[in-house]
């Protein structure tokens, strides 16, 4: 909200400086945003939070000024009239939403362009002039809180206001010139034929006051927030007024107001009040009423606040006291409806006081038992650190994502996660896999020349459930460029091996040995490399090469690799306890074997078939090399094996290692239908 | 003889100062005093002297040779210094010790998670346990069981993504607060990082996905002294020990008293600065006394245990710390500005 400085020197002396006043509305609760200087006076633009719709006049910040300063605040003019009825009626048939209803007939008002303090005023925050009577209301809104409404009484139908629901089909253009549809949900003020303004919200451009206005319905109302909130919301159309309105306007403000502006009206646009008020009121006028320890400041602040200091603070916000015994009664005014239990009071107190004034002290610590970490927690951690060491970067992706981009991605689901008020369709689904997101970001990279795109993320993948949803943690890998960035290695891209190798040595690190490799068909692979990932036989994520299709989508020119794996499946196979395998003390022989076979066996059924042949005796089988070529027969490849041979037992004799390791040479040849090379 | 060994040092003394290279230098010290040189040729000459000549003349020999010696290992010493000196200073055509490197590089972390680890142990370090939870939440711990009611306008700061009816996104971290409540016993002292979602345009400084951290402390007899002292010890661990902190009064539904938290601005020291936008303050946090019908909601008795908490972005801090001006950068991911972190 925009307060002048020189408008609010119209309700209380200040004798500060802006800044210093700023200051003072910060310490309080008054967030100044930022200080203007307009011509000779300065706009002090502040957030007030929701629960305060009190601070949003020039009255109400006054008040907060006086309680902080202790200065008096200054009387504002008003025109009382009896409560006797014109020639006019008011009904209220929608009791629920309109509490209370004031309305004042004022005759023979002179309608112009407005001039003077008035004008001033509201341009000084913004606000434009309309016309003297416009101005007015506006003026009054700005300075009580109250939203006010002028009527030009002889265009409503019938002499009466009616403040009902709209009925179906029921229209109205408002003074924006605007042709709007109304239903049975939203409040209207109605005269004998239809609706003339939207309750709260605006008023309709039939009945506005303009220059040829001779006569005035002026009204001054309470309305039920959330009624106004959800016709505004409804509408699409929200002003000054119903701003105040959702917020709760103070009931008790609402005659006030009325006088406020009668005054005006009859000093500047020098009309007369015809008669008195027209005043339909329900509202209960029971004071609110809390019982306040005020040691209970104390105790809840550690601060020492006095009693006294406790009483004078509250009675300085116009609250009221009574004593009993220790204990008091603290009436609340009506225009805080924010102030309902104890502890708003301690606020109240604590706050003009001086949040300052507390000294700060660190609570008693508590040893816990638990690790400040869950294992998912700590395994995370250890699973980032292994990734950046294997040279990944770690990204974070977006979690809504459109239709379009999983589409490209190959990974849209047939029963997707749907945003049901997105802001654009872009950020309609919540992600199923990662790959989308990982595309997208592989892709903005590829597009700016990034050689070796290597990046990892830990975030979560959603799904359907039978009750709700499910949220579940993984880790995403990609890989993208060349496998070395430097002149003494050759620039070679990587490959499925690569990936294949990040993963392995996550599963290695995190002592998981039970884990395998299984061909499977997954729509954005490249089908003869794709797989899931297994642990103990159990899907755990997938691994593969991304099709070219997909690639073409979103213009990467350049193999890319991705996996993902379920953290939570990682590390409830992780080995918790670590125990030491004893080095063994006799020495080690190495033997060389290469064979060749058909293409289409996998080196596993020969990696398989040592190891069994050889068992434990085998402690470490390398391949060093994989050829296909001229050399040998077509469709087929070659494999040469380095087997270190050692026991746990024993020095293995020459004789003993050879006898084993053609023993292993003997099964490759016959079980794998292979020949020596 | 005698004259011979002044003509040997006179040959020495000039072949030695001519030359320039430690292969030289061996080639003069075998002319000399190898088994062939001239000085061994001397001593055979020896024979031809007389009884008493003989150990004069084999003291001059020997003398001779210490200070052959002698020189030769200055001389080895001087050429051993220039080798080295030429090394050094790239005189002598050596090793090229400027080609580029040949890396194993290691990966970055991620800004956020640089800073949401840093935040974490901070109050790891003062007893905090930390919590994750769900991003999917309902309806009734994202607002209702935080003292926001249906239809009030202090939810249109918390305006939401909703999946269904009753299921949203979360749009604060606070949900974990009575999750936490609601299956532990006091004393509570949580930190819960975690990622939100709030329908907001995307631009420089508002993204509709953000990272908070909240944090919650229950037991009997906490007091807003005490929030005020955790709050000052962790601003002043995160941003240097001068940080001064300014307590606002402020408005959360689920906090009473409220307060909104400023720091010394850390880029000018609290005089002023576009990074403060002149005030000498940064707002970091918001906080409060946990609202009594929070507590309530999450089986705790608020006439015994009272408590405070807190809440903070995660991105305001990241951008505040590295100067990072536009938030979209964090989802965008060119490696070009992840890199530069951790």
């Amino acid at each position: 909200m925009k307060v002048s400085y020189q408008w609010l020197k119209d309700y209380i002396d200040i004798e500060h400086s802006v800044a210093e006043l700023a200051d003072m509305l910060c310490r309080a609760g008054l967030l100044v945003e930022s200080v203007e200087a307009v011509g000779d006076d300065s706009v002090l633009d502040i957030e007030i939070t929701s629960n305060r719709p009190d601070w949003l006049s020039m009255i109400g910040v006054a008040r907060e000024l006086a309680s902080i300063t202790g200065k008096t605040k200054k009387a504002v003019k008003i025109k009382q009239v009896k409560a006797q009825a014109p020639d006019f009626s008011i009904e209220i048939m929608a009791k629920d939403a309109c509490l209370r209803y004031v309305g004042k007939v004022i005759r023979n008002v002179s309608i112009k362009e407005s001039a003077g303090i008035l004008r001033k005023r509201l341009e000084t925050i913004g606000s434009r002039s309309v016309n003297n009577a416009a101005d007015i209301t506006n003026f009054c809104m700005f300075e009580t809180g109250q939203p006010l409404h002028a009527f030009d009484l002889d265009k409503l139908a019938g002499n009466k206001i009616i403040v009902r629901y709209a009925l179906k089909g029921e229209e109205i253009t408002t003074i924006d010139g605007v042709k709007r549809e109304l239903d049975p949900s939203i409040l209207v003020i109605a005269d004998a034929k239809k609706p003339v303004a939207i309750a709260g919200i605006m008023g309709g451009i039939d009945t506005e006051v303009g220059a040829g206005t001779k006569n005035v319905l002026l009204e001054s109302a309470y309305f039920d927030p959330v009624t106004i909130r959800r016709a505004s919301r409804k509408l699409g159309l929200s002003s000054e007024s119903n701003y105040r309105f959702e917020r709760k306007v103070d009931i008790e403000n609402v005659m006030f107001a009325s006088d406020r502006a009668a005054l005006l009206f009859e000093e500047i646009t020098k009309g007369r009040v015809d008669g008195g008020n027209i005043d339909v009121n329900f509202a209960n006028s029971r004071k609110k009423e809390i019982k306040f320890d005020p040691e209970y400041v104390s105790k809840r602040v550690g601060a020492a606040i006095s009693t006294d200091e406790v009483k004078r603070i509250l009675t300085g916000l116009d609250f009221s006291i009574s004593d009993q015994s220790g204990c008091l009664t603290v009436g609340v005014p009506s225009f805080r409806c924010d102030v309902n239990i104890p502890e708003d009071l301690v606020e109240e107190v604590v706050r003009i006081w001086g949040y300052d004034k507390i000294k700060p002290s660190m609570p008693p610590i508590k040893s816990h038992v638990e690790p400040a970490r869950s294992q998912q927690m700590e395994y995370k951690n250890r699973i980032r650190a292994y990734m950046q060491a294997l040279g990944l970067d770690e990204v974070v992706t977006y979690t809504l994502l459109g239709k379009k981009l999983l589409e490209n991605s190959k990974v849209f689901s047939e029963n997707p996660v749907e945003i049901r008020n997105p802001l654009s369709c872009e950020q309609a689904f919540m992600k199923g896999s990662m790959l989308a997101g990982f595309l997208k970001t592989i892709g903005i990279n590829f597009n700016r020349k990034v050689k070796a795109i290597n990046i990892f993320e830990i975030g979560k993948i959603y799904e359907k459930a039978d009750n709700g949803f499910n949220e579940t943690e993984v880790l995403a890998i990609a890989l993208c460029g060349n496998r070395y960035q430097n002149w003494q290695d050759h620039q070679k891209p990587v490959d499925f091996y690569d990936i294949k190798g990040v993963i392995e040595v996550l599963l290695c690190r995190l002592g998981i040995k039970d884990y395998s490799f299984r061909r499977v068909q997954f729509e954005a692979f490249e089908l003869d490399q794709s797989v899931d990932i297994l642990i103990a036989g159990e899907k755990a994520g997938q691994l593969g090469k991304i099709e070219k299709k997909v690639l073409k989508n979103f213009d990467i020119g350049q193999a890319v690799y991705f996996a993902q794996i379920s953290i939570e499946a990682c590390v409830k196979a992780a080995c918790k306890n670590v125990r030491f395998t004893p080095l063994i003390k006799y020495p080690s022989s190495f033997r060389d074997v290469a064979i060749v076979i058909k293409e289409s066996v996998p080196a596993e059924d020969a990696l398989n078939i040592i190891k069994e042949v050889a068992a434990e005796l085998a402690v470490n089988i390398q391949l060093f090399d994989l050829y296909q070529g001229d050399q040998v027969a077509e469709n087929c490849k070659s494999l040469a094996f380095s087997i270190e041979y050692q026991s746990k037992e024993k020095t293995l004799t020459d004789e003993e290692v050879t006898e084993l390791h053609s023993s292993v040479q003997q099964a490759l040849l016959t079980r794998l239908d292979a020949t020596l090379r | 003889m005698q004259k011979k060994l002044i003509q040997i040092e006179k040959e020495f003394e000039q072949d030695i100062t001519e030359l320039s290279s430690r292969e030289t230098l061996e080639a003069v010290k075998i002319k000399f005093l190898g088994r062939k040189g001239s000085v061994a040729a001397v001593f055979k000459e020896m024979g031809q002297l007389s009884a008493e000549e003989k150990p004069l003349f084999g003291q001059k020999i020997n003398e001779l040779k210490d200070k052959l010696n002698q020189k030769i290992a200055e001389k080895e010493q001087e050429l051993e210094a220039r080798e080295k000196n030429d090394i050094l200073s790239g005189k002598a055509n050596a090793f090229d010790i400027s080609l580029p490197s040949v890396r194993k590089e290691i990966g970055s972390p991620h800004p956020l998670t640089i800073v949401m680890e840093e935040v974490c142990d901070l109050f790891v370090e003062m007893g905090f346990t930390i919590v994750e939870g769900p991003e999917i939440e309902t309806e009734y711990y994202n607002f209702e069981a935080l003292n926001i009611p249906l239809e009030h306008p202090s939810r249109e700061s918390f305006d939401t993504f909703y999946l269904t009816e009753k299921f949203l996104l979360r749009s604060h971290t606070s949900p974990v607060q009575v999750r936490v409540m609601e299956n532990s016993k006091p004393p509570v002292q949580i930190i819960v990082p975690g990622r939100v979602y709030r329908p907001d345009a995307v631009d420089a400084s508002h993204s509709y996905m953000f990272h908070q951290i909240e944090g919650l402390l229950v037991d009997k007899d906490i007091t807003f002294s005490h929030l005020k002292g955790v709050l000052s010890v962790f601003t002043k661990k995160l941003f240097g020990q001068s940080t001064q902190t300014r307590f606002r009064p402020s408005f959360f539904p689920f906090t009473e008293p409220s307060a909104e938290v400023d720091v010394s601005c850390f880029i000018c020291g609290g005089k002023g600065c576009g990074v403060c936008g002149q005030s000498g303050w940064i707002e970091i946090l918001g906080s409060g006394m946990v609202h009594p019908k929070v507590l309530t909601a999450g089986g705790i008795d608020s006439n015994i245990y009272s408590g405070f908490a807190f809440g903070m972005g995660v991105e305001r801090i990241a951008m505040l710390k590295y100067g990072i001006n536009d938030i979209r950068l964090f989802y965008d991911n060119d490696l070009r500005f992840t890199k530069q972190f951790g």
